[in-house]
C-alpha cells in the first residue's frame, strides 16, 4: 500500500514537469504582456522595456524558464507582477476558502444523494423515484451559476436570509456565509450522482449474493447497509473523484458570483493582468490538487472494494 | 477590467479663467443631469457656497448641516488597488485610495476649476517662475510626528527620481529642494514652468515620512501613513482597504465619517446585489440597464456627475480603406450616436463631437457629425471603399456595454457597404494591438479619461503625432494640429487659447481619426442617508465632505 502511495507519487513528477511546460510557455503566447497591462495606454516602448528588464521578461524564454524551474525546485514560485508579494503567499491566503467551499459542496451534495437515490432506488417507478427523477431533472437544466444568482436575489437580497457576499469569520461563519454557493453547486453535482447511485443500488439489489443474504436469514435493513450500500458507493466514488476536478473549476464561477477571495479569483485576474507566475502557480497547485486527488479515490476504492489490490 | 486602466495625464492650471468660464458651462450641464438624476426626490441641486477652503462652490442637494459620525463602505470597480507608493501606481483605485490619506502641498479644489491650499497654506513664486517657496500649515502624521519642510523635500524628490516611475516628467522641471526651516520649502526650477502648483497637486508628490520611509522601505507602503483626511487601518488583498478617520486632520471639522471600507468588487452583478442587499452604501459604475430601476426606488439615490470621459473608436489610417479620410468621414456620417445613447446608455450620455471630454478647452459649439447616411454614401463615391469594404472592429470581450454597441455600429456602418467583423479580445490583447509603436488593428472601440483640467495632455496624447500613443493607434498625422498643440501650450491669454483649441478640435474632427461615439455620465448609486457625495470630473472623490444624515 506504502509503496503504491510513494510510486504514484514518483509517477506524478513526469506530469507535474510536463504541466509546467506546457503553462509557462502558453501564458507567453497569448499576446499582451504584463508590462503594457501595467502601464496601460500611457505605455512608450522605453518604460514598457525597463519594466520587461526588471521584471526578467526581456531574457530568452528558455533562460526564463530556467530561472523558473530553479526556483520552483526550492518551493519559490516568484513573485505576483501585480500584488508584489511571493506567489506562495498569495495562494496560500486564498487556498482555504476555495477547498473550503469544494468540500462544503461536495458534502452537501453528498447528503442530498444518499437519501434521494435510496428512496428512488426502493420504490422504482413508484411515485417517490418520479419525483426524484423530476428533482434531478430540474437540477440537470438549471446551470449552478443561475442557480446560485437566483438564491442570492431571493434568499440574501430579499430575505436576507444569507449574506449577499464575502467568506465570514471562524468554522460556522465559513458554514454560513458559503452556503449559498455551495448549494448551487451541490445541487448541480447531485443531479448527477443521484442518476448514478440509483442505478447501481438497483443493479446491486438484483445480484445474487444479496439474494443469498437475504435467503440465509439477514434482515432487509442489514443487507441494505452492509451488502447493497457499501457495493453500490463504488461507482459514485469515482464520479465524485471526477465531479471533484469539476467542482474545482466550477468554484471560480461561485467565488465571483459570491465575492469569495478563492484561486478561481486569483487565476482569472492574474490572466487579465498577465500576471505569469500567479498563473503559472495556480495551475501548477490545482494540478497538484487533481492528481492527488485522484489517488484518493483509488485508495478508497481499494478500502471499499476488497477485490482492488494497489500494487 | 485591464484596459479599465484609464489615461493619467498632469493638472496643468495655466489659466484660471479660462477654466472659470468653462467650469460655468459644465456646472450648467452637472444641474441637468442632476435634475435627471432625480436625486431621491430631493429635486433640483441648487447651488451653495460652502464657508471653507478658498470659496470653492459647489452643487448640494440638501443645504443641511452635516452630522458626524458614521462610516460608509464604498466599492472599487476596477480592482483591487495595487500600490501605496505615491510614485508607483497608474490605476484610478490606488490613486484615488491614495488622495484620501495623504496630503499634498496644494489640492484641486471641490470643482476643480482651481488650486486650494493644502500642505502649504500659502505659497509664491518668484518673477519668471523658476522658483517658489511654501509656507507648511501645522500639520502632523497619523504617528503625530510634525510634518517638515524636509519631508516635503525628501517625498518630492524621490518622486521625482523613482526609477522606472511613469510620472517622473511630472516634476522633471524641479531641480533642487531647501528646506531653510521646518515650515519652508524653496523649490527651484530648472527652467520656468507654469503648471508647477497644479503639479503638485498630483497624487504622485504626496508628502509621506521620511524618517518611517527610509527605515521601513518598502514595507512601509503596506500600512503607509501620511497626513490626510483619513488614516490608513488595513488592507486585505482583493478583498478591502479600510481607512478611519484623522481627527487631527488640519481641515478641522472634517472628515465627518468615523471611517470608509472599500471593497473590491469588479463584477458589476455582485456590486449590484451587495448594493441592494445594503451591505454596501455607495456603488460605484452603476450598469446602464439598472439607472431606471434605481431612481424608482426611494430608498437609494442615483447620483449623475459628469466625468471627463470620451468612448469612440479609433480608426488605424495606415489601412485601406481607412487611409483615405473620406472613408473616415462617411464612417462618422453613417452612424446614429443618439440611437447608440438611448438605446445602450439608456440615455445617460451625450454624443461626442470633439476628441477632448466635456472639460476645460472643450469646444460646446462645434456640431457634431450628424446622422446622415446619404451623405455618407456620396462620400465613399470614388474612394477604394466604394463597392463595399471589409473591416475588424476590436472589442474588450465581457463588457456588455461595448459589445452592444459594437454591433449597433456593425449594423449601421453595413448601410453603407461596409462588411464588419466584430472580434472580442481580452483586454491585454487589446492594450497590445491598440497601444503599441506598431499598432496591428483595423479599428478598436476604445475610451479614455483625463484627471486634467488642461487640454495640452490629452491633446499631445490624442492627436498629436509623435506624442507617445501614436494618436491612440491610429497614426493620426496633421502638421498643422501638431504645431497648434505646440505653439498653444506658450499661450497664456485664455479666450485666444481657447479659440486655438477650437480650431485643433475642428481640424482633428474634419480628419476623422476617431469614430466620435458619446460622452457617458458618471454613475454612483448610494443608499439614502449618504449625503453629499460626488464624483469629480476627474474621477476621484473628496470622502472627507460625505456625511450621513442616520446617525
Amino acid at each position: 500500500m506504502l509503496g503504491y502511495i510513494i510510486r504514484r507519487i514518483i509517477v506524478m513528477i513526469p506530469v507535474l514537469f510536463a504541466l509546467t511546460i506546457f503553462t509557462f510557455f502558453l501564458v507567453r503566447l497569448v499576446p499582451g504582456n504584463p508590462a503594457s497591462v501595467m502601464l496601460g495606454p500611457r505605455a512608450t516602448p522605453e518604460a514598457i522595456a525597463s519594466i520587461e528588464e526588471s521584471l526578467g521578461l526581456d531574457k530568452p524564454l528558455l533562460v526564463q524558464y530556467g530561472y523558473f524551474m530553479r526556483d520552483l525546485l526550492q518551493g519559490d514560485l516568484g513573485d505576483s507582477i501585480r500584488k508584489k508579494q511571493p506567489v506562495t503567499t498569495v495562494i496560500g491566503d486564498r487556498i482555504g476558502p476555495t477547498l473550503f467551499l469544494v468540500f462544503y459542496s461536495m458534502i452537501l451534495a453528498v447528503l442530498i444523494t444518499v437519501p434521494m437515490a435510496t428512496v428512488a432506488a426502493l420504490n422504482k417507478e413508484r411515485w417517490p423515484d418520479q419525483i426524484v427523477r423530476i428533482f434531478t431533472l430540474g437540477a440537470l437544466a438549471m446551470p449552478a451559476y443561475w442557480v446560485g444568482m437566483m438564491l442570492l436575489q431571493l434568499l440574501a437580497v430579499k430575505y436576507k436570509i444569507f449574506p449577499v457576499a464575502g467568506y465570514g469569520d471562524g468554522f460556522f461563519g465559513h458554514l454560513y456565509y458559503l452556503f449559498l454557493p455551495a448549494i448551487s453547486l451541490a445541487l448541480a453535482i447531485a443531479a448527477l450522482t443521484i442518476r448514478s447511485l440509483r442505478s447501481s443500488i438497483l443493479e446491486t439489489l438484483g445480484s445474487d449474493y444479496v439474494r443469498t443474504a437475504r435467503a440465509k436469514g439477514l434482515s432487509g435493513r442489514s443487507v441494505f447497509s452492509w451488502h447493497v450500500m457499501r457495493n453500490s458507493s463504488l461507482s459514485s466514488i469515482t464520479l465524485l473523484g471526477l465531479i471533484f476536478v469539476f467542482v474545482i473549476g466550477g468554484t471560480t464561477i461561485m467565488e465571483t458570483i459570491f465575492s469569495i477571495p478563492g484561486i478561481g479569483q486569483l487565476i482569472v485576474r492574474g490572466i487579465f493582468d498577465r500576471d505569469y507566475p500567479v498563473i503559472q502557480g495556480v495551475t501548477l497547485v490545482i494540478g497538484v490538487i487533481v492528481l492527488l486527488t485522484s489517488l484518493v479515490v483509488d485508495i478508497l476504492y481499494a478500502a471499499l472494494d476488497p477485490r482492488v489490490k494497489l500494487s | 477590467m485591464a484596459f479599465d486602466a484609464p489615461i493619467k495625464t498632469r493638472v496643468q492650471l495655466k489659466d484660471s479663467e479660462l477654466a472659470a468660464r468653462q467650469w460655468d458651462e459644465w456646472r450648467a450641464t452637472r444641474r441637468q443631469l442632476m435634475k435627471l438624476g432625480a436625486m431621491g426626490g430631493a429635486g433640483i441641486a441648487a447651488l451653495n457656497l460652502l464657508p471653507a477652503t478658498g470659496g470653492s462652490t459647489r452643487a448640494l442637494a440638501q443645504d443641511a448641516e452635516p452630522k458626524m459620525g458614521g462610516t460608509v463602505s464604498m466599492s472599487m470597480a476596477d480592482s483591487d488597488a495595487t500600490s501605496f507608493d505615491p510614485p508607483v501606481p497608474v490605476d484610478n483605485m490606488s490613486i484615488w485610495t491614495m488622495l484620501l490619506f495623504y496630503d499634498q502641498l496644494v489640492r484641486v479644489n471641490a470643482d476643480g476649476t482651481a488650486i486650494e491650499p493644502g500642505l502649504a497654506e500659502s505659497w509664491s513664486g518668484n518673477e519668471d517662475a523658476t522658483e517658489y517657496t511654501f509656507n507648511l500649515r501645522d500639520a502632523t502624521f497619523h504617528d503625530g510626528s510634525p510634518v517638515t519642510a524636509s519631508d516635503v523635500a525628501f517625498s518630492i524628490l524621490r518622486a521625482k527620481n523613482q526609477e522606472g516611475g511613469a510620472w517622473n516628467f511630472i516634476l522633471s522641471a524641479i531641480d533642487t529642494i531647501e528646506a531653510p526651516d521646518d515650515k519652508t520649502a524653496v523649490i527651484k526650477l530648472s527652467k520656468p514652468w507654469a503648471p508647477l502648483e497644479a503639479d503638485l497637486a498630483m497624487f504622485s508628490a504626496s508628502i509621506i515620512p521620511q524618517s518611517l520611509v527610509e527605515e521601513q522601505g518598502d514595507d512601509f507602503f503596506q500600512h503607509p501613513i501620511g497626513s490626510g483626511a483619513f488614516k490608513f487601518v488595513s488592507w486585505e488583498k482583493d478583498q478591502e482597504i479600510v481607512l478611519e478617520k484623522n481627527p487631527d486632520w488640519w481641515d478641522t471639522g472634517k472628515p465627518y465619517l468615523d471611517g470608509v471600507t472599500f471593497k473590491v468588487l469588479p463584477d458589476s452583478n455582485a456590486r449590484m446585489l451587495q448594493f441592494q442587499g445594503a451591505e454596501l452604501d455607495i456603488a460605484t459604475s452603476v450598469p446602464f440597464n439598472q439607472l431606471q430601476s434605481l431612481q424608482s426606488n426611494p430608498d437609494v439615490k442615483v447620483v449623475l456627475d459628469p466625468v471627463a470621459r470620451i468612448d469612440y473608436i479609433t480608426l488605424n489610417t495606415l489601412v485601406a480603406p481607412l487611409d483615405d479620410v473620406r472613408v473616415r468621414q462617411a464612417i462618422n456620417y453613417a452612424v446614429d450616436k443618439q440611437a447608440i445613447i438611448d438605446n445602450v446608455l439608456f440615455g445617460y450620455g451625450e454624443i461626442a463631437n470633439t476628441f477632448l471630454p466635456k472639460m476645460v478647452g472643450h469646444d460646446d459649439s462645434l456640431p457634431p457629425y450628424p446622422y446622415d447616411v446619404e451623405k455618407a454614401k456620396e462620400l465613399l463615391v470614388g474612394t477604394a471603399a466604394e463597392n463595399g469594404f471589409e473591416l475588424e472592429l476590436i472589442t474588450q470581450a465581457g463588457d456588455a456595454v461595448d459589445t452592444q454597441v459594437c454591433q449597433l455600429v456593425a449594423a449601421a456602418l453595413a448601410e453603407i457597404g461596409g462588411n464588419i467583423t466584430i472580434s472580442q479580445v481580452d483586454g491585454a490583447t487589446l492594450l497590445d494591438a491598440v497601444f503599441s509603436p506598431d499598432p496591428n488593428f483595423e479599428m478598436a472601440k476604445v475610451y479614455y479619461t483625463t484627471d486634467i483640467l488642461d487640454p495640452d495632455e490629452l491633446a499631445t496624447f490624442g492627436v498629436v503625432s509623435d506624442g507617445g500613443a501614436l494618436a491612440i493607434g491610429s497614426s493620426y498625422k496633421n502638421e498643422t494640429v501638431d504645431q497648434m498643440v505646440l505653439d498653444s501650450q506658450s499661450v497664456l491669454d485664455p479666450e485666444e487659447r481657447q479659440s486655438m483649441y477650437n480650431e485643433i478640435q475642428r481640424l482633428v474632427q474634419e480628419d476623422a481619426h476617431f469614430l466620435y461615439l458619446f460622452y457617458p455620465s458618471g454613475r454612483t448609486a448610494v443608499q439614502a442617508p449618504i449625503q453629499d457625495f460626488h464624483i469629480l470630473p476627474t474621477g476621484n472623490y473628496r470622502l472627507y465632505e460625505v456625511w450621513r444624515d442616520d446617525v
